[in-house]
């Protein structure tokens, strides 16, 4: 049998192991929430990254499918406040634990064609990465533009190093495993970005510093 | 933001159903639906629980996990309810899987449920949804009712009303409106429509919607190239492989659509339509052991399933008689017999029955059968299928039973005289048997007698004399019962009659019974989507 069968049935073994683990770690965090506890520190840092992971494994089986011709790709509309919503209440919980402010900007009646699943992967995973970087706000934008929809997802950190900004699109080069990125987030992210097509056109990532809090900020467009 | 947020109180005095094997997951899942504010929750674990549940409570929100371990899956579940009636167009069904599959996206509408929720879930995601779905069932409850009451034209209606007033285009709404114009017969405004999608969006709903529409018409090679193209740019839309499944076989590539179907089926194997087509495919192919493979599926999918058809049952007999394992082929038709139910079913499996002894060369027990089998189908009134029964045709020639087999060919003949596969599949028989000079002229002579019972009341139509007509026409019908061209003819007098004389009860019900036994030969006629407007219009 190939290897890669049982690497694919595993990660999905773990990943749903993991979804128990982060329900169980959250009520926890939420049961001492009302009194000061010891172990509060560590369990919010366990929850981070036990997030993290279920985070890396999910995209491992997405790229793994996609890869395969396996992913059931489907672009339907969504709402765009809906969707903002249920993006940051996935974070909710860590935002809280590191003291994070999360808002969001979006026009409370626009719809946009994508694959809910794919992009909310993508999303999450921008602002997980916000919340690990910034001082003490993140913010995500949707907004459409020139007939293209901008996801944005600014933080007040310190921003990009310059490493990453110049090597961006082959996100494969961003991996420095002494600061804990695999590149994975990013090159998910660009996939995803690239199957969401209309009319010749096809969705787009980039990394910018700056933007309205003056921190790092991910981009993502969608036709 | 604030404003959009849903009120707790709504689901407060909703009743909720939760069905999931894993026991920790049920109270995961009562957890998250007190925090959004519902009170009433039950929980089960089992599909046979789900059922029983179901019938004692009425329920408006399910939630059920669509691994359910062994026994019934989740969509077994929800078509097992509604096929009995135990929820209505108001409840919510929302399943719940751990992973994204084919499956989702774009199945049959009618087998959908309301909504898919992935793993993990959360307050945040299940409070929205379910907000959002019981603010549509409120908004599309008038469009479902007049679906369910078969009035296509108000739900139309309906549709145009609410695109109309709506802020975001809703997708499923047009694509609705689009299924019922195709049932209403009305192609033109459905392929506008498509093409008014497509001009924006290059959605694969419409582009499979216009395929669907040019196979419609028997413009198989155009179909052909649109479904290729959808699945190109979608390589898990499983309804253009389907459909493209479809047409090949309508233009005779069998070999194509068996390797078609082997990619479908490896996406999601969980089809027993799909499955039954593989094996079809694979039997024609003389693929044996792939078309076992693919009728055993069938039937085991079906096991758990209360719609269960008799076509598994008798390509797995004929796969095994083409193996020349006839225990297996007869063990195969008595399980047909005990479970499915229909009044032909017992025929069928003792007509393939001939055939398994015939080609297994047990002459002498096929006779004995087929013997057996002869009085009760030489009326005419058996309800076997075309094909069915063409096939029982050809194992009596071959046997000897000329007079039986001939009249059978005949039968079918008269009911589908304009059948061109039916048709040179009768003149192949015969002329296996050496009767093909005199075949041909049976044939002919069948089928100018169809022709000649329609043509007969076309004209009394024609000069108005719409009472002999009808009279006319519903003495054809006995000699043809299944014939849909008669069907149709009938059905547009009784309209006609009625557009004249006014609304008739009786006369409505015996025309849309006759649209219906039409639709269910010639699913893609126009004809009977135009005339059940028709109707609908009286």
């Amino acid at each position: 049998m190939d290897i890669s069968t049982f690497l694919v049935t595993s990660i999905h073994d773990m990943k749903n192991s993991l979804s128990v683990v982060n329900a169980m770690l959250e009520d926890a965090i939420n049961q001492t929430s009302d009194h000061p506890c010891p172990a509060r520190k560590p369990l919010d840092q366990v929850f981070y990254e036990s997030q993290r992971i279920t985070d890396n494994l999910l995209q491992l089986l997405v790229i793994y499918k996609l890869g395969k011709g396996l992913y059931p790709f489907d672009a339907q509309e969504h709402h765009l406040a809906d969707f903002t919503l249920e993006a940051t209440a996935r974070v909710a919980q860590l935002a809280r634990c590191r003291g994070v402010n999360i808002s969001v900007v979006c026009a409370p009646d626009n719809y946009w064609y994508f694959d809910r699943e794919l992009v909310l992967g993508a999303i999450v995973h921008a602002l997980n990465n916000g919340i690990r970087y910034t001082r003490s706000k993140v913010c995500l934008w949707a907004v459409v533009k020139d007939g293209m929809l901008e996801f944005r997802v600014e933080d007040n950190g310190p921003g990009y190093p310059a490493r990453m900004l110049e090597n961006q699109l082959c996100s494969t080069t961003g991996i420095n495993f002494a600061e804990g990125s695999t590149g994975l987030g990013l090159y998910f992210s660009l996939r995803v970005a690239e199957l969401h097509q209309n009319l010749g056109r096809h969705g787009t990532t980039r990394l910018e510093n700056g933007g309205a809090l003056g921190g790092g900020a991910f981009v993502m467009t969608l036709p | 933001m604030q404003a959009d947020q849903p009120s707790k109180a709504d689901l407060a005095n909703k009743r909720f159903l939760v069905v999931d094997d894993f026991e920790g997951m049920c109270h995961i899942l009562r957890d998250l639906l007190r925090k959004c504010g519902a009170r009433q929750i039950d929980a089960v674990t089992k599909g046979r629980e789900a059922i029983t549940a179901l019938s004692r409570n009425s329920y408006d929100v399910v939630l059920c996990d669509y691994h359910l371990g062994s026994g019934k899956n989740g969509q077994q579940v929800l078509e097992e309810a509604r096929h009995q009636k135990l929820i209505g167009p108001s409840t919510i069904w929302i399943m719940i899987t751990a992973e994204k599959t084919s499956d989702m996206v774009m199945g049959a509408i009618e087998h959908q449920p309301d909504d898919y929720l992935i793993k993990p879930l959360t307050e945040a995601m299940l409070q929205t949804r379910l907000t959002k779905l019981a603010q549509k069932k409120t908004q599309l409850s008038a469009i479902e009712a007049a679906v369910r009451a078969k009035e296509y034209l108000k739900a139309i209606a309906l549709c145009d009303q609410r695109l109309a007033s709506e802020k975001g285009s809703d997708p499923h709404l047009a694509r609705l409106r689009c299924d019922l114009l195709v049932l209403t017969g009305n192609f033109e405004e459905a392929r506008a429509s498509y093409n008014r999608q497509l001009a924006v969006r290059d959605a694969p709903w419409a582009m499979v919607g216009l395929a669907k529409l040019y196979f419609q018409e028997a413009r198989y090679q155009k179909a052909r190239e649109l479904l290729e193209q959808a699945i190109e740019t979608n390589r898990t839309l499983l309804e253009a492989y389907d459909w493209l499944s479809r047409t090949l076989v309508c233009l005779g590539e069998w070999k194509p659509a068996e390797e078609l179907l082997q990619r479908a089926a490896a996406l999601s194997p969980n089809s027993v339509i799909r499955q039954q087509s593989l094996g079809e495919a694979a039997l024609h192919c003389n693929d044996l052991d792939l078309a076992e493979q693919a009728y055993s599926k069938a039937l085991s999918l079906g096991t758990n399933s209360n719609l269960k058809a008799a076509e598994p049952y008798l390509g797995l007999a004929k796969v095994y008689t083409e193996k020349g394992c006839q225990k297996e082929a007869l063990a195969v038709l008595g399980r047909l017999i005990h479970e499915v139910e229909g009044h032909s079913t017992k025929l069928q499996a003792k007509a393939a029955e001939v055939r398994v002894f015939h080609k297994t060369g047990d002459t002498e027990q096929a006779k004995l059968c087929a013997d057996a089998l002869s009085a009760q189908i030489q009326n005419g009134t058996h309800g076997m299928p075309p094909s069915v029964t063409l096939e029982l045709a050809e194992s009596l020639m071959e046997i000897g039973n000329k007079e039986v087999g001939s009249q059978l060919i005949q039968y079918v003949v008269r009911n589908h005289h304009e059948d061109e596969r039916l048709l040179s599949r009768a003149q192949d028989i015969y002329a296996k048997a050496d009767m093909g000079t005199e075949g041909a002229e049976l044939v002919e002579s069948a089928r100018h007698v169809a022709v000649e019972a329609m043509n007969h009341g076309v004209r009394l139509g024609a000069q108005g004399r719409l009472d002999e007509a009808i009279d006319a026409m519903r003495e054809a019908h006995t000699l043809m019962p299944n014939n849909p061209r008669l069907l149709l003819n009938l059905a547009y007098m009784l309209i006609q009659y009625q557009e004249k004389n006014g609304w008739h009860h009786g006369m409505s019900s015996e025309a849309r019974k006759a649209i219906e036994t039409a639709r269910r030969y010639t699913p893609d006629n126009q004809r009977c989507g135009e005339l059940l407007a028709k109707l609908e219009k009286l």
